[in-house]
């Protein structure tokens, strides 16, 4: 099974202010926001550094050309299957693949922006701290929100005895109009969350609580 | 409070602790408008620059709308046009794995986990395409990674297709003797009535009438279904059905609403010419404990999935949660069913290990509900007519009862019933199931196709 990457792992796998992430792991929301947190990078491992740019055209005739022609000559050798026609072995001209575009990263940052007027729905983050109680919490999670342009819409809050669960409407209009990004509004709480270490910050959009709990 | 504590708690207590996750999202992309189908070299170069030019943004699009909402999408996936028609003008079985391994090589550029739709439609009839492409398909997927293969061989309309499940009989074992454990089987699926906007992998496909680019959409959950009815059963509410059913279809409602939302919001990001297409409503296992269909029935007051009462069960709890998913989105599709893929599922695994669940009990399973005989390990020596047997018998039940069912067998070399053989990752352990040592081979070599049963003629 795919192994989950927690919290508490990401710190141990950590070398180099990097983890490599390959396709055995899963991460868990808490796990990418501790390292967003911890200012560790998180790597793919099956992202190439040139994940941008197509193969070239060369490189795709060499998959064709190398690998399958030789691979199937061999392996058909072996085969007891009907007699294919024999395979072509003369080389193949150059695929004419797109060049590298030099991808389109206007494209890409300006879907992430636009992530803050997704739909109809309100443009609000929920945030919840849950930790021990001490005095200051709530005001040192609030100034970081208003920090940022965050407008409280609601709150609410209780104790059970040490501890306190606190939850947070953040309407983010105000964010947008600053130019942050709900990523950026995202780690400027988590590192609030680090500053103050005894409580544990989750922020989410509201949009999943909205089409969780509203008809 | 716009959202209560408890409301809010619950959503966190499920992405948390209880693995709900939104299990795909898989871009399905069209193939059939390549200018120049009868050239290999041709044909690979559109496949690829059009591939990575609709899919490249997928996974980062799908990283920032995990990040948004907090909730984990584990696969990212493309599917294509079936290969056998948008590249039925391809002359040899090698010119065919050429395909496949350009679509590997495309798949790993864009980062997904997965690319299906190196499919065959062979219902009816094979073209000589659909021929050469079930050839090719040993060598094919074991020398790819990513590529998953599916081939519909029967419809309720149409009927089964026998000669081609024999021939895939044998495409099986061949394609099991050449990859480890049998693993290049776990990529090869083989249906009655495929659907064409089916999400999971490997029986994706981007159906011919599915437009250009689709987004289409698969939920998980079945931990967070198990743990609402252990919750339900500690209260000491869990006295009736209902309680059962209306638990499960409420749980299945915000799973559903969650899968939709994120859905639509990364077909958003792409952009135009995508669009958002379905939700699947399957309850899809993973090996994570307690994220089990097996557990929920045995939750159910079963003593151990197989055991008589299982089928009923199961019954019920697939239409709760197709139910409940209805009211939630407003395009269902895929397969819609529960899966249950043996080797992934942990109670399902430890129903076979004690002698409850059978093979045959798992047929029966299929024929209520659940998607097929998914992820079955079964030994090393059976024969290939018994494996088109299988099939046949599997896909019988789809075509007469009018739903998708599938077969994904993995003989496994040198195995005997009763091995565990741990394929790692997300893939689970094999328990190796017995089969029925009796021959079908007389039957099975028999021509022509199973007519359609009388009740596909509607018209």
């Amino acid at each position: 099974m795919k192994r989950a990457i927690t919290e508490n792992d990401i710190e141990a796998l950590a070398r180099e202010g990097k983890v490599v992430i390959d396709r055995d792991m899963v991460l868990t929301p808490s796990a990418r926001e501790s390292a967003l947190r911890k200012g560790i990078q998180i790597v793919y491992a099956t992202e190439r550094t040139t994940a941008e740019s197509p193969a070239s055209a060369a490189e795709l005739a060499k998959i064709i050309e190398d690998l399958v022609l030789k691979e199937i000559l061999q392996s058909r050798t072996g085969a007891a299957k009907p007699a294919a026609p024999a395979p072509k072995t003369e080389s193949l001209p150059a695929a004419n693949v797109t060049p590298a575009s030099k991808v389109d990263r206007h494209v890409v940052n300006e879907a992430l922006a636009s992530m803050h007027e997704s739909d109809s729905m309100p443009n609000r983050a929920i945030v919840t701290v849950v930790g021990k109680n001490r005095p200051g919490v709530v005001a040192s999670i609030s100034s970081a929100v208003a920090a940022c342009g965050g407008d409280l819409a609601d709150m609410t809050q209780t104790i059970v005895g040490d501890y306190f669960s606190l939850i947070f409407v953040v309407d983010l209009q105000g964010v947008a109009a600053k130019g942050i990004s709900f990523r950026v509004f995202k780690e400027k709480l988590l590192e609030e969350e680090a500053r103050l270490g005894c409580v544990k910050t989750l922020v989410m959009h509201e949009g999943i609580f909205s089409a969780m709990h509203k008809v | 409070m716009l959202y209560t504590m408890k409301e809010v708690h619950e959503t966190i207590r499920m992405i948390e602790a209880e693995n709900l996750d939104i299990r795909t999202v898989t871009l399905g992309v069209n193939l059939l408008d390549a200018p120049n189908r009868s050239s290999r070299e041709a044909f690979c170069e559109f496949v690829y620059n059009r591939i990575y030019s609709r899919a490249k943004h997928l996974v980062e699009f799908a990283q920032a709308v995990e990040d948004k909402y907090g909730i984990p999408i584990v696969n990212k996936r493309i599917a294509v046009t079936p290969i056998a028609i948008a590249g039925a003008a391809l002359k040899t079985p090698e010119d065919f794995v050429a395909v496949a391994r350009v679509l590997d090589k495309v798949a790993e550029d864009c980062r997904v986990d997965y690319l299906g739709g190196f499919t065959a439609l062979v219902h009816k009839g094979a073209t000589q395409a659909d021929m050469m492409l079930m050839e090719s398909i040993p060598a094919a997927l074991a020398s790819t990674h990513r590529i998953c293969s599916s081939i519909n061989l029967g419809t309720t309309k149409d009927g089964l297709n026998l000669d081609c499940i024999r021939y895939m009989g044998g495409i099986i074992v061949d394609l099991a003797n050449r990859t480890p454990n049998a693993l290049g089987c776990a990529k090869l699926v083989v249906f009655c009535n495929a659907v064409e906007d089916n999400p999971f992998i490997a029986g994706a496909f981007h159906g011919v009438g599915g437009g250009d680019v689709v987004l289409n959409v698969g939920v998980s959950g079945p931990g967070a279904v198990r743990a609402a009815l252990e919750r339900l059963k500690a209260a000491g509410n869990m006295n009736s059905i209902s309680d059962i059913v209306e638990t499960v279809k409420r749980v299945s409602f915000k799973i559903t609403r969650a899968g939709e939302l994120v859905g639509r919001e990364v077909a958003r990001m792409l952009g135009d010419p995508v669009r958002f297409g379905i939700v699947d409503l399957s309850l899809a296992p993973t090996p994570a404990m307690g994220d089990s269909i097996g557990d929920i029935l045995e939750l159910m007051g079963l003593e151990s999935t197989g055991c008589p009462g299982t089928t009923a069960a199961l019954a019920m709890l697939v239409d709760a949660v197709k139910k409940g998913g209805a009211m939630a989105a407003a395009n269902v599709g895929g397969l819609s069913g529960a899966f249950i893929p043996v080797s992934e599922d942990q109670g399902m695994i430890e129903a076979v290990k004690r002698g409850s669940l059978t093979l045959e009990k798992m047929e029966a399973m299929t024929a209520v509900c659940s998607v097929g005989l998914d992820m079955v390990a079964v030994p090393g020596d059976t024969t290939a007519s018994t494996l088109s047997g299988v099939i046949a018998d599997e896909l019988a039940i789809g075509m007469i009862n009018n739903k998708t069912t599938a077969v994904r067998i993995l003989p496994v070399p040198g195995a005997k019933a009763g091995d565990l053989i741990d394929l790692g990752g997300l893939l689970g352990t094999l328990a190796v199931m017995p089969v029925n040592r009796f021959s079908c081979q007389n039957f099975i070599n028999l021509t022509g196709n199973i007519p359609g049963p009388i009740h596909s003629i509607r018209n």
